[in-house]
């Protein structure tokens, strides 16, 4: 707990808030529901491998048998840059402040001698932890138990790629949805229906709304590593139209820079009247 | 910071730490298989065998690039047979593909060049091309924990078509494309050969390169047995290509001794003088037959030619007016019964 009346640092106050809502992001029942969500492709992948031990594949790319780094590649698309990362970054994201301003705790944090922008970017920062000490080693597994060991040495600097990718998606969703949670009152609401019903339709159609997205960027990134063709069982995961990756990687951090300082101000200039 | 919370923080990091670590090893002991090529040469050569007799590269991004190629593709027709099967399989050889590779001789057969082996680096579909292989007949199988999918070739033989890393396709005979994974795994590489990498030392500034036994050359194409008894003093060979404006070119030969250098020597001479004559006969020909420079030092001949853009279009004739390759699945293709 953060004691005593004297006005601490910006840099002070987030490491302390951060110390404090690591333990409480990471043992909330939102954060068990995920992480049992992010154990579904791991076991996904050992019944893949053991169905594929028995010479019996699963039928999983338009009834297409695929294994090994193909269908790694396939469940990072699928099941982690389009599912897993945004829906962590919606439940996670939107409940930084939100969460607060619902226990009607907020007050007791914005009364103490701290600058408010300080309590966001601390629970974002314990966001980050939280949810990469959770997603990346699902990743790893996942890897293991579908990529022979005989194809890890040629195959594992992608995996590097795939931890950036899910990490510079998670941050960058943090941050927008760590917006929502300030701003708009039904923030997870409004983050499903971004996540499953506006980017979907966005990435889709053609023309340039598509960047106003971040499931474009985000999926700029990774073609370079997983299937693109038609036979893929989820084509409306498929974006035909990509954006060279250092252009993505700068539009992500824009979006993430802009989305946090606009939380900060948000924070800042917002006066939290808890109903009664 | 609870107790609880530090305990899963350091488990989720050691998980991460012990993955990373055991990638990385997994990298090293993969990587320390190629690591001559990579200092020499493209790395796709930790991927020939040693006994390999010809090793032939090709960097397609800097040959899309250059202006020789736009005036050379001016000229092309009859290629619908190509663009067709690169259709299919999703590659578009302007923008997917970076470089190819071709060996042959790690399996050898006869006094030809044996098994080819085709290394294509790009970005590929590899779900999709496996598709379209599948469709035609082929059948899929993992070798090495590498995914293959086999498939009677346009020849009746056994052929293969292998993912040996992201973004490296390997295409061949069935024999060669299985010895090339052998190689990734720790096989004794084309890389191991100092005579052949001096030789590919020599020729990487080209854009193309090759590298080869001139013995197995002249068995591949076929020559009559007193003219390609003629060469059978004859060593390796190297050639060596850039492409910008022109196409410039250099190839060096070398023979056993001196005597068999300056036989060659008499017999390009020959040839060059021949070209000379009929130089006028066609457009294009006099600037490249004016370029052909013949030079011999001590056990090596060397040619060296310069083709500019404005006789592209003779290339291009030439190139067009080839046997086009049969596409996959087309009449040549026998599919595969499936394995009972």
């Amino acid at each position: 707990m953060i004691r005593g009346s004297r006005r601490l640092g910006f840099a002070e106050s987030t490491f302390r808030v951060f110390g404090f809502s690591v333990g409480s992001l990471l043992w909330s029942t939102r954060m068990l529901f995920l992480a049992l969500l992010s154990a579904v492709p791991v076991l996904i992948a050992l019944v893949a491998r053991v169905a594929e031990a028995r010479g019996t594949p699963l039928p999983l790319a338009g009834g297409e048998p695929l294994a090994g780094t193909g269908l790694f590649g396939t469940m990072v698309w699928a099941a982690y840059v389009r599912f897993i990362v945004p829906v962590f970054g919606v439940f996670l994201g939107t409940g930084l402040i939100a969460d607060e301003v619902e226990d009607r705790t907020i007050t007791y944090l914005f009364t103490r001698p701290i600058p408010r922008g300080s309590v966001l970017v601390g629970k974002y920062l314990a966001y980050l932890v939280c949810t990469t000490s959770v997603v990346l080693p699902s990743l790893m597994l996942t890897y293991f138990a579908l990529v022979p060991l005989s194809a890890v040495a040629t195959s594992f600097p992608q995996l590097m790629l795939d931890f950036a990718i899910v990490v510079i998606g998670l941050a960058t969703y943090g941050a927008l949805f760590g917006l929502v949670g300030v701003v708009v009152r039904r923030s997870i609401v409004a983050g499903l229906v971004f996540v499953f019903g506006w980017e979907p339709l966005v990435l889709l159609l053609p023309g340039y709304l598509k960047r106003a997205s971040v499931a474009f960027y985000v999926q700029s990134l990774v073609p370079h590593s997983v299937p693109r063709s038609e036979v893929t069982f989820l084509p409306q995961l498929v974006v035909r139209e990509v954006m060279a990756p250092g252009s993505a990687v700068l539009w992500l951090c824009v979006i993430l820079a802009a989305c946090l300082a606009l939380a900060i101000r948000a924070v800042g200039r917002r006066d939290y009247v808890l109903d009664q | 910071m609870t107790k609880s919370t530090r305990l899963f923080l350091w488990l989720a990091g050691g998980v991460l730490v012990l993955g990373v670590a055991m990638g990385l090893v997994a990298s090293y002991s993969g990587s320390s298989v190629r690591a001559g090529a990579g200092a020499k040469g493209p790395s796709e050569l930790g991927f020939i065998p040693v006994g390999a007799r010809l090793v032939a590269f090709a960097d397609v991004r800097e040959w899309m690039q250059s202006e020789f190629q736009q005036s050379w593709l001016g000229q092309q027709s009859g290629q619908q047979d190509a663009d067709e099967v690169l259709g299919q399989l999703g590659v578009d050889p302007e923008t997917d593909i970076d470089s190819v590779l071709v060996s042959a001789g790690g399996i050898p057969s006869g006094s030809g060049l044996g098994d080819l082996l085709v290394l294509v680096r790009g970005r590929f579909d590899e779900t999709r091309i496996e598709h379209v292989v599948r469709e035609r007949g082929g059948r899929p199988s993992e070798y090495q924990g590498r995914r293959l999918v086999q498939y009677i070739g346009p020849r009746q033989q056994e052929t293969a078509v292998a993912f040996m890393e992201p973004g490296l396709l390997g295409l061949g005979s069935i024999g060669a494309v299985r010895q090339a994974i052998d190689m990734a795994e720790g096989g004794e590489a084309l890389t191991a050969n100092d005579e052949v990498m001096t030789l590919v030392g020599g020729a990487l500034g080209g854009h193309a390169w090759a590298v080869g036994r001139f013995g197995a050359l002249a068995g591949q194409v076929g020559l009559p047995q007193d003219t390609a008894g003629q060469f059978s003093s004859l060593g390796w060979f190297s050639a060596s290509g850039r492409v910008t404006d022109a196409l410039e070119g250099a190839i060096r030969v070398e023979a056993e001794d001196e005597e068999g250098a300056a036989n060659l020597r008499d017999v390009v001479q020959g040839f060059v003088a021949l070209a000379k004559l009929q130089a006028g006969a066609s457009p294009g020909v006099p600037e490249i037959v004016n370029s052909l420079q013949l030079t011999t030092q001590g056990t090596t001949v060397s040619l060296s030619f310069a083709v500019p853009s404005s006789a592209a279009s003779l290339l291009g004739s030439l190139a067009s007016s080839s046997t086009p390759v049969p596409p996959i699945g087309s009449s040549g293709v026998r599919p595969t019964p499936p394995p009972h």
